[in-house]
């Protein structure tokens, strides 16, 4: 008998392990997870999220966050798959047959259990999978080589042991619980939801809120928040090699929800019994009352024949019918609320902590994030629940009947698209709710009731309706439901893939992808309407093109074979669904062609690879012909009609001498005339590149550029700088900038290659290079322009230094806060901020003309829209846009972020205005280096040393992750010209500083000032360095790993030090000696690297050499003493 | 009664893929009132239905609707067609009044009070009164097959199709569905094909036999019947005793079979009183389909 128990439970267990795996949930979800884990694998803001700059993507430490992070999914899954131990034998009408064996129930249901907990942690394991795959990623190009390290096989197993395995069966025994209290899947289901509630209640409010961590710790249901809080405290070093300690919490939390499953299991398998399971889990639907109807028609006679139809009316009555059907399941709504919930906590953990916050969730910053947060979500809810709706009928008998039947297919289908349009509708009432309750809950005084459906519907929905359009049509060709879903499937990943990738860029191609919009509060949505109104337009008719080829293509009757249908097709062809496709086509090419016009004939838009071919071509044909230029001075002189979108300037350059003037003309804008000295120029043009020859400007001329400023084009990537709603334009947005740009040479081998140009050629002399922060170089420089009436700032002034202004115009005037540099313009909400703000900005502008014993000229300061660049001061306006300065909720790195940026700022307008630099061999380093360094020294002297450490923490990160995804090659500091420069040389010069106060920014800045012989920049510094010093800081880039280790109660220092070379980092010769500072003491103290070190204070040890610290977290004495 | 009432089928084609032959050429002359379509599995039967009622293209032939070719418009058909498929499955989550309410917009009851009275009065007439709120995944057979003719009855049809309507269905329900075929067949043009002989033989006025996608007989049922007066013969034969090859069909007794054989007198044998079962067993077997 024991034998004959034992081999039913082994034979139950392993038939239930083979259903499981049948059906399409199993393996799609497993897939969905390993492709999940890819893409984030790929995204870098999620993996910094996770800790893991500088760490293996595919390390233990990411491995033990993903596999207990990851089963936030798999709850649901499980859910299903544990709930059909129990409904499966049910819905096939076979419970009766079951229950009435001779078998013991609840040892046929544990061993059942049994099975469904195999498949269920096969599932889980679905993320190791992913993990698994990440090195394939490098021979795609998606990943550098170095991002892989060796496999974690134990992390893998230890994840299996302490979350997968204990997580599946605690939720499971909870899950078998309440499907034998309810019968049906809704109480799994509920039970699931119930579980996520707990976690997120664990990770939001007790450990988001430092409410007490511990209790998260052993709250959480998945054991993440006891694991990141374990992987937080280790070191990159660490986060390689790491094994997830069995630390109190997380064995009172395994511990706690194993007990609660089993438990639960094993009281819920005691109790049950066949009459338990024979009873219907819920009563029938009842939508109607019958009392009425019935009792009222007993005696009357059949209605006749039905006379005239309305067919709008059936196709309403349709619509609503099906949109009703899709939304009544409880699984819909409970879906719903949990992606709202999900949305919250996502916004929170993910925006609002985010790593350059905390930030402020205001509707134009949050709805963004909101988009990506939800894309993977809704492009799948969008895939399944819209297939579903299409495949309703799909039940034998009733497609015969609704093909029969005398409705028009236009009736039928437009019933159900208008319902899959609702249920799309219905999906984006999700982040726009999220977002309001995020907004509510996190920033009260930017709420904005409308902004949030505005968003979702207006910019995100119109590309999920073309997902939508793609699934009916692809149902619509295939006959069977399972090619019709894999295709549709398949088409949502490479959407997904598109939209992280970014493959496709041209806004009309992006298919099921968003336009780009950065909304600003001073923007408003009248700058970006045309755009989006021009792009939601053609998404729409695209979709209706492809609805109008579902009319075409649908199946009316049964047994149909290709050539019926095509038959059928040719038929409608000269029909109303011929007539409607014929008119979306014919309106996709008219948008087409008008997109096309607007974004790139009048626009920015052009593909990576035709801005490589212009340049290449411009290489080609102008490098070589750089001229030498020099000039005293000059003045811009001009109007600028908002309203109209154009511009009329002349630009006088005085004292000119050279023989050609190159210069490089800015989008829009024409070069109309040229005149020296009353003289018409001729003018070569190439595109917006322009040669004058200037022979009669020997030895020196007064030319005079006539141009006019005309748009007509719709943004594409950075938001609209020019229209009547308001204007924000710098000089390079108005004039030529002089010059040659050594930007324009392309620098990547391959792209080279490709274009048939030889190795990259030598720039020529500094003098025929365009100026940097400006659009002509240094001189005595006046503009004075016009704009209509309203409320204007920097539309006139002076400077000698380089020729750089920007210029502000609004419809109305803007009341200032006043600061101690000047107005302060900011939109009324953020006025409370900009006053908190103010003396910060004093304080840094303060610090920096300490830096630098000058300080460039501040008049006023002004908020500008989202996105519109950097921090920059241009003719006396410092211009702070809304997602670098405001998003910033005042508190945390995010706020010394932009004291460093404000900061940096400054120091970058002062040395641009101290020096002439043009664009040669280490002039970006000075100008961009060495004012973030400046930034970063003021961020100390006025928010403290941990604010800097920091500041340096989180650059360390972003140069690290620079140099792994650099497109173009990275050889020298001096040569550089990638975003890394700024953090790099920030880092490195703080770590060259240390050594002797005489390295300090006043010290570099002498480098700017013209030496009688005319040295290049290079030489310059080498004078004022010293050859050597100089080769470390603008050479080939550094970097060191100091870390501090406590073996048998003795502290030591190890330390490594890489060279960048060929591009890799190449171990070189370690430090001897690193320098201790610590603010507990006055002076620096020498350690020797390796040896056992005694120390009573509390402080860093840093390598004073012109390298950037990779981690410096484990520089930390006292944190290793205590640890 | 005019010559263009009714339903006419005039040698309609249909091969499937693989050369199967479905139809092979069917005449029909279809009067108003209850007409069979009996024939074994395989026969056509479905596909022949499936065609007329517009949901498969034939490969030749012609189909009129009281004189309009349905073929070239199909619209006048659909405009009058009741239509009971073979199968009817679970459909999930909705109650039958909900769903039969989705059909009669469907078939064009567009006018919300007139398609609540509508249905009310179908579920009444097809005894559903009381299980018109219930799920239609909770009917049982014989309420699907109910519902079915009421989906069917929308709109007082002018032509009925009714493909094996009472297959698993228990007596009593079978024979309220006959009474409710009945009543149509007094005021349209009723289709039932069915392989049970019994149903066609109780319901119809006229019929016709096809076998392998041909009519191999057609007739009233009487006479049918007539013209094998005095040619069939019947013997029951003891459990385990070898049967003859020349049977024309045979059926299990408590004691043994009894075997029906057509043609002249044979030793052992009692003359047997047509029945309509006889002609379709003769008319299925093709080589006797001309004594029928």
């Amino acid at each position: 008998m024991k034998h004959t128990t034992l081999g039913f439970f082994f034979g139950e267990a392993a038939y239930e392990f083979r259903t499981a795996l049948r059906g399409p949930l199993v393996p799609l979800t497993a897939l969905g997870m390993i492709i999940y884990v890819l893409l984030i694998m790929l995204n870098a803001d999620y993996m910094r999220q996770m800790g893991a700059i500088d760490v293996y993507r595919n390390s233990p430490h990411v491995t033990y966050l993903l596999a207990s992070g990851q089963s936030l999914w798999m709850f649901f899954a499980w859910a299903w798959l544990i709930a059909q131990i129990i409904v499966r034998d049910k819905q096939a009408e076979l419970h009766e047959v079951v229950l009435a064996a001779p078998i013991s129930v609840p040892l046929m249901l544990f061993a059942r259990f049994v099975g469904a907990l195999g498949v269920a942690v096969l599932l889980g394991a679905a993320s190791f999978a992913g993990i698994l795959l990440t090195p394939v990623l490098v021979p795609l190009g998606a990943l550098p080589a170095d991002a892989i390290g060796p496999t974690p096989w134990l992390a893998f197993g230890l994840g299996l042991l302490v979350y997968t395995v204990p997580n599946a069966i605690a939720t499971g025994g909870i899950y078998i619980a309440a499907t034998l209290k309810t019968r049906s899947i809704t109480g799994a289901f509920s039970a699931a939801a119930t579980i996520s509630l707990i976690w997120m209640v664990s990770m939001i409010v007790l450990r988001g809120g430092d409410v007490d961590v511990t209790a998260a710790s052993v709250l959480d249901p998945a054991g993440y928040a006891e694991t990141e809080r374990q992987m937080d405290a280790l070191t990159p070093a660490e986060k390689k090699e790491a094994i997830i300690a069995p630390s109190l919490e997380l064995l009172l939390n395994r511990f706690a929800w194993m007990a609660l499953g089993i438990a639960l299991l094993g009281w819920s398998l005691a109790r049950v019994s066949r009459e338990q399971l024979i009873q219907a889990g819920k009563t029938p639907v009842s939508d109607q009352p019958d009392a009425d109807t019935r009792s009222t028609t007993t005696a009357q006679p059949l209605i006749g024949a039905i006379a005239a139809p309305n067919w709008w009316s059936a196709t309403a009555q349709e619509a609503a019918w099906h949109l009703r059907l899709s939304l009544k399941g409880f699984g819909f709504r409970l879906a719903l609320v949990m992606l709202i919930f999900m949305g919250v906590l996502g916004s929170w953990v993910n925006f609002v902590g985010h790593a350059d916050g905390p930030l402020t969730p205001s509707p134009q910053a949050l709805m963004p994030f909101m988009a990506e947060f939800f894309y993977i979500v809704i492009i799948f809810v969008v895939v399944g629940f819209v297939g579903a709706l299409f495949r309703r009928d799909d039940v034998g008998g009733y497609d015969e009947w609704v093909d029969a039947a005398r409705a028009p297919i236009a009736v039928q289908l437009g019933g159900k698209t208008l319902a899959a349009v609702g249920l799309v509708g219905v999906m984006f009432l999700v982040p726009a709710i999220s977002g309001l309750i995020v907004t509510a809950l996190g920033a009260p005084e930017t709420f904005d009731l409308a902004f949030p459906f505005v968003y979702s519907y207006l910019i995100l929905m119109p590309s999920m309706l073309e997902v939508a359009a793609v699934s009916i049509l692809l149902h619509a060709l295939f006959t069977r439901a399972g090619p019709a879903y894999v295709v549709s499937i398949v088409f949502a990943f490479i959407a997904i893939i598109n939209h992280e990738m970014e493959l496709v860029q041209y806004p009309p191609a992006q298919l099921a992808i968003p336009p780009h919009a950065d909304l600003s509060e001073l923007t408003g949505w009248a700058s970006w309407l045309p755009m989006l109104s021009g792009v939601t337009a053609f998404k729409l008719v695209l979709v209706a093109t492809g609805l109008s080829l579902t009319w075409l293509a649908w199946r009316r009757g049964s047994a149909l074979q290709l050539a019926d249908r095509f038959a059928a097709a040719r038929e409608r062809l000269f029909g109303p669904a011929g007539a409607t496709a014929a008119a979306a086509i014919a309106a996709a090419v008219g948008l087409g062609v008008l997109l096309e016009q607007r974004l790139v004939t009048d626009g920015t838009y052009e593909s990576t690879a035709t801005a490589l071919d212009g340049d290449a071509a411009w290489e080609t044909r102008w490098w070589s012909k750089a001229e030498p230029f020099s000039l005293t001075g000059g003045e811009v002189v001009g109007t600028i009609d908002p309203i109209s979108r154009s511009a009329e300037l002349s630009l006088t350059l005085n004292g000119l001498s050279g023989a050609v003037l190159h210069g490089q003309l800015p989008h829009g804008v024409a070069l109309v005339r040229a005149t020296a000295d009353s003289n018409a120029q001729s003018i070569e043009l190439d595109d917006d590149f322009f040669a004058i020859p200037i022979p009669s400007c020997a030895p020196a001329c007064a030319l005079r550029l006539d141009l006019e400023l005309q748009r007509s084009d719709w943004p594409v990537e950075d938001p609209p700088t020019l229209s009547g709603h308001g204007t924000w334009l710098s000089a390079a947005d108005l004039l030529p900038t002089l010059g040659h740009s050594t930007a324009r040479v392309l620098r990547a081998s391959a792209d080279r290659r490709d274009r048939q140009l030889g190795p990259v050629p030598s720039d020529p002399e500094a003098q025929a290079l365009e100026p940097l922060a400006g659009v002509a170089p240094a001189g005595d420089w006046r503009w004075s322009i016009e704009l209509p009436d309203g409320w204007t700032l920097g539309n006139s002034g002076a400077t000698r230094g380089p020729l750089d202004f920007s210029v502000v115009w609004r419809v109305t005037p803007v009341q200032p806060v006043t600061t101690a540099l000047g107005p302060l313009y900011v939109a009324a909400e953020r006025r409370a901020a900009g006053e908190a703000l103010a003396a910060d900005i004093a304080s840094v502008a303060s610090c920096v003309e300490q830096q630098l014993g000058t300080l460039a000229d501040v008049r006023a300061l002004t908020q500008i829209p989202r996105h519109l660049g950097a921090v920059t001061l241009r003719g006396g306006v410092l211009a702070l846009p809304e997602d670098l300065v405001w998003d910033s909720n005042g508190t945390g790195v995010g706020s010394w972020q932009r004291l460093h940026r404000i900061g940096e700022a400054l120091a970058h307008r002062t040395i641009a205005d101290t020096g002439a630099l043009r664009d040669e061999q280490g002039a970006r380093w000075l100008l961009e280096g060495v004012a973030s360094w400046v930034g970063l020294r003021c961020v100390h002297d006025v928010a403290g040393a941990d604010a800097a450490f920091a500041l340096r923490t989180r650059a360390a990160d972003v140069v690290i992750e620079s140099f792994s995804t650099a497109t173009d090659p990275i050889n020298t500091v001096a040569d550089a010209t990638g975003d890394w420069l700024a953090d790099y040389s920030m880092l490195a010069l703080n770590n060259w500083s240390l050594a002797s106060p005489d390295r300090n920014p006043r010290t570099l800045l002498a480098a700017t000032s013209k030496t009688s012989d005319d040295l290049p920049l290079l030489a310059r510094v080498q004078t004022v360095l010293g050859a050597q010093e100089a080769a470390a800081l603008l050479g080939e880039p550094q970097a060191t790993d100091l870390v501090v280790s406590q073996n048998e109660g003795r502290l030591r220092v190890a330390a490594q030090r890489w060279q960048w070379q060929d591009g890799g980092w190449v171990v070189t010769s370690p430090p001897e000696r690193v320098l201790l500072r610590s603010e507990q003491t006055s002076g620096d103290q020498w350690i020797e690297v390796g040896t056992p070190i005694e120390v009573a204070v509390d402080g860093y040890v840093l390598d004073a050499h012109p390298s950037f610290e990779r981690s410096l977290g484990d520089n930390r004495l006292a944190q290793t003493a205590g640890s | 009664m005019a010559m263009n009432e009714g339903l006419r089928v005039t040698n309609l084609r249909k091969t499937y893929p693989g050369g199967v032959v479905a139809l092979g050429g069917v005449d029909l002359s279809v009067e108003p009132g209850l007409y069979g379509l009996l024939g074994p599995n395989g026969a056509g039967k479905s596909t022949l239905m499936r065609t007329l009622a517009t949901l498969q293209q034939p490969d030749a032939g012609s189909v009129h609707l009281d004189g309009v070719d349905i073929l070239e418009n199909p619209e006048h058909l659909r405009e009058r067609l009741g239509y009971l498929p073979q199968q009817i499955g679970s459909y999930p989550d909705v109650s039958g009044r909900s769903l039969l309410g989705r059909f009669a917009w469907l078939k064009g009851r567009t006018n919300g009070k007139e398609r609540d009275r509508e249905v009310a009065q179908l579920l009444e007439r097809v005894n559903l009164e009381d299980a018109g709120n219930r799920a239609v995944a909770t009917y049982s057979g014989g309420m699907l097959r109910r519902f079915g003719i009421a989906v069917a009855l929308i709109g007082a049809p002018r032509l009925l199709i009714v493909d094996e309507p009472t297959a698993g269905l228990d007596p009593a329900e079978r024979n309220r569905f006959h009474r409710v075929l009945a009543d149509i067949g007094s005021e349209a043009v009723v289709l039932l094909s069915t392989h049970i002989v019994e149903d066609v033989e109780n319901l119809c006025t006229d019929l016709s036999i096809l076998n392998n996608g041909q009519i191999v007989a057609s007739g009233t049922p009487s006479e049918l019947k007539q013209k094998l007066e005095g040619r069939i013969w019947e013997r029951e034969f003891a459990r385990n005793t070898p049967l003859p090859d020349n049977l024309l069909h045979a059926t299990a007794t408590p004691t043994g079979t009894r075997v029906v054989i057509e043609g002249a007198a044979q030793e052992g044998y009692e003359p047997r009183t047509p029945r309509l079962e006889d002609v379709y067993h003769l008319a299925i077997n093709a080589p006797l389909a001309e004594a029928a």
